[in-house]
């Protein structure tokens, strides 16, 4: 506008005539209504498309637009769900977890690993070379992460973080800890580092023991400070149920000292010892030996990582006659008076068959035969009982078949199929031979006669109890009548005979009470499939008190360097746990006179 | 610029300033109130930085509090757990001179009062030292 009146005069200076003027004037006066008009225009279509562009910004795509607004400003957070405990029959507790962080480094955002690890290396009890060469030889992979320190206390991780080093960081990780260490490692199991369960319970029960994380939205400023009256959305973590096993951590010890001394005095390889209730089959203690710390799974070979008395299999050897005599009892084949020619040798199909000790033609009873273990006699009574009675009583007394406990890996055993059986087969099974059983099948197979005939499978876990307080009880498997009481009652005398003096396990008796037991001496094999005369699985499964029984206990003990048969081996060592679990237990004498059964006609 | 448009702009400019002229004496009052306005934003401003700021300020303290005291409780329950496994209770018993006892005995009361005594009681042994614990911690 301000150039307007020079421009004008510009034009009028050459005309001088007069009534040009007005007519120059209405051009002016008109060019500039229509400059108005254009300038109108323009700015109506300006406000429209600035117009339409607010309404397509704030009324059509408003909401992405704001939502994406307020994505920037939220941080979602997990929470993490504490892991469920795992608790003994008393509510010892034998497995929790604690709060813990994982230190890690960024290799990449170091520049100087040397000093970087001289300062944080001291806090986390890392010696510094050891961070200096993590961060070193992350850095020459390439790799941008590398944990530093696991089970780092949470103020000690905080006063790293502290330090404002760039390229180290925390992550949460909850530690899981053992009180017992390696008391019932076994069946307890352990964690890998992202808490999941690896091995026994740990693993069986992963799920119910991890619980739910929850996950928290909060609203943050620039700085990342929670703006207090903004958003604040949060889906409380559900912690893991508790987990509570039948096992008792005193007895879990006491068979574990019991048997790791026992181990070491026979020079042993190793050994189990599965200790159950005789009515309830719950398991009340399970060991092995060696076993490993469950505090440090990862000081231990991998091999020994397992629960082998539900996942590793040995002939039971004599042990195995308990179905020989409780079939032949049941089918009225014999009579614990029964007198039986025991030959010297016997013949079954390619095989001659011995006892233990050289003897020569002999007269003994049923009872006789148990006591003394003789194969020979053994077989004569399989023989008049028949193959297909005892393959079925063998099922029955669940051999090759699982337990169904609550525990991962278990093994059904070897039970040859009758299809697959040679001419000689029926020489080996009745005497615990070409058959193979889980340390926890043996005892369950000695629950049958304990507990009047009925078996009970075996079970671990009591109860889960969610963190709401709800107890869901683990239900008590179904038992089934395998053989009468009659001669149920009848074997636990003739098992009495066994370890009294004449049996092949007095080491077994307990003063004042009534012992029922068996022993085993299976002769492992050796590599070209023969039977050894050097290696053997020392065994014993028995019960107490015979009359009212409370507990079984199998024991196993692979071989055992200074002595071999199961008498001398694992007898006592089922003495000493049983001894300590009628203790324990509250459990009287019965006061019952001991069997008296005669050995020789 | 031109005579038209001059007059144009002094008339209104005049005609302006005759209707502006009698609200001349209230603005210092206006001005006040905007001032006023101002301050009371300022200090709003000011109050609710404060508030965010003591609340922040408060959850942090609270929250160390809490970390010291899950620390403190962790602590504690490990302590426990430890001295109250088998392994543990077993060594400190040992330590008073303990010995496990021998074969088991009962001793029945009857309703009488008479007792009567179940198993051989017999005083117990002193065993050979223990092993060592087979690789157990406690931690």
């Amino acid at each position: 506008m301000s150039q307007q009146p020079p421009r004008s005069r510009r034009r009028t200076a050459p005309s001088p005539t007069a009534p040009r003027r007005p007519s120059s004037r209405t051009l002016r006066l008109g060019s500039g209504s229509r400059r108005l008009t254009v300038s109108f225009v323009g700015v109506v279509v300006l406000v429209l498309v600035l117009g339409g562009r607010l309404v397509q910004l704030q009324a059509l795509d408003g909401a992405t637009y704001a939502s994406a607004a307020q994505q920037s400003r939220l941080r979602t957070t997990d929470i993490q769900a504490t892991r469920g405990q795992i608790l003994d029959r008393n509510g010892e507790v034998m497995a929790y977890s604690v709060d813990a962080d994982a230190v890690f480094a960024d290799p990449s955002m170091i520049i100087e690993p040397f000093s970087v690890a001289q300062r944080v290396a001291p806090m986390l009890g890392v010696p510094v070379s050891t961070a200096q060469q993590a961060i070193v030889a992350a850095s020459a992979r390439g790799s941008r992460f590398v944990y530093l320190a696991h089970d780092v206390d949470p103020t000690i991780a905080e006063q790293v973080m502290a330090l404002g080093i760039e390229g180290i960081g925390t992550l949460p990780e909850p530690e899981r800890m053992h009180p017992d260490g390696s008391i019932g490692a076994s069946v307890v199991g352990f964690t890998d580092r992202d808490g999941h369960g690896r091995a026994g319970i740990e693993q069986q029960f992963d799920k119910p023991l991890s619980g739910t994380p929850g996950r928290l939205t909060v609203e943050v400023g620039q700085g990342g400070e929670v703006i207090p009256s903004g958003v604040h959305k949060e889906t409380a973590a559900v912690a893991g149920s508790t987990v509570r096993l039948t096992i008792s951590s005193d007895l879990q010890y006491v068979a574990q000292q019991a048997l790791n001394q026992a181990v070491r005095s026979t020079g042993a390889r190793g050994g189990q010892v599965t200790v159950m209730d005789a009515r309830t089959s719950r398991v009340l203690a399970m060991t092995s030996d060696p076993t490993y710390d469950a505090s440090d799974p990862g000081a231990s070979p991998g091999p020994l990582l397992s629960n082998p008395n539900v996942s590793d299999v040995f002939e039971p050897g004599s042990a195995n006659k308990i179905i020989t005599f409780a079939a032949a009892l049941e089918r009225h084949v014999i009579t614990p008076r029964t007198v039986l020619n025991v030959p010297g040798e016997l013949q079954v199909a390619d095989r001659t068959i011995h006892d233990d000790w050289v003897h020569s033609p002999v007269r003994w009873t049923a009872t006789g035969i148990l006591a003394k273990s003789s194969n020979i006699g053994t077989l004569l009574i399989a023989q008049k009982l028949g193959p297909k009675a005892w393959d079925d009583y063998a099922k029955a007394f669940g051999e090759g078949s699982t337990t169904g406990i609550q525990l991962p890996t278990e093994s059904a055993g070897l039970l040859p199929a009758m299809k697959d059986w040679s001419g000689s087969t029926f020489g080996n099974l009745p005497i615990g031979q070409g058959v193979a059983v889980t340390s926890l099948q043996l005892a369950n197979m000695y629950q049958v006669i304990a507990n009047d005939g009925v078996r009970v499978p075996a079970r671990i876990v009591q109860s889960v109890t969610a963190p709401d307080g709800s107890v869901a009880r683990a239900t008590a498997p179904a038992g089934h009548r395998i053989v009468s009481v009659q001669t149920a009652r009848t074997l636990q005398q003739m098992l009495q005979m066994v370890t009294q003096e004449g049996g092949t396990a007095p080491k077994a008796a307990i003063a004042g009470y009534t012992v029922a037991g068996k022993t085993g001496t299976g002769q492992q094999l050796n590599p070209d499939g023969t039977y050894s005369n050097s290696n053997y699985w020392s065994t014993f499964a028995g019960f107490a008190p015979a009359d009212n029984p409370a507990y079984v206990i199998s024991v196993m003990v692979d071989t055992p360097q200074t002595d071999y048969l199961g008498g001398d081996v694992a007898a006592p060592l089922f003495g000493q746990i049983m001894t300590y679990a009628l203790k324990a237990g509250g459990v009287p004498p019965t006061g019952a006179r001991p069997a008296s059964l005669p050995l020789y006609p | 610029m031109t005579a038209f448009s001059a007059s144009g702009v002094v008339g209104r400019a005049r005609s302006a300033r005759g209707r502006l002229a009698p609200a001349t004496a209230p603005r210092t009052p206006f001005v006040l109130l905007i001032l006023v306005v101002l301050a009371a934003g300022l200090v709003l401003l000011l109050f609710v930085n404060t508030v965010t700021a003591s609340g922040s300020f408060r959850a942090r303290s609270l929250q160390l509090r809490n970390d010291a005291l899950v620390l403190k409780q962790q602590e504690l329950q490990r302590r426990i757990q430890s001295l109250s496994t088998p392994e543990h209770l077993a060594a400190a018993a040992a330590a008073l001179g303990m010995v496990a006892g021998g074969d088991p005995t009962f001793i029945v009361i009857g309703p009488g009062g008479h007792t009567k005594v179940l198993g051989h009681p017999a005083p117990a042994t002193v065993p050979p030292p223990p092993p060592p614990p087979p690789g157990g911690t406690n931690r």
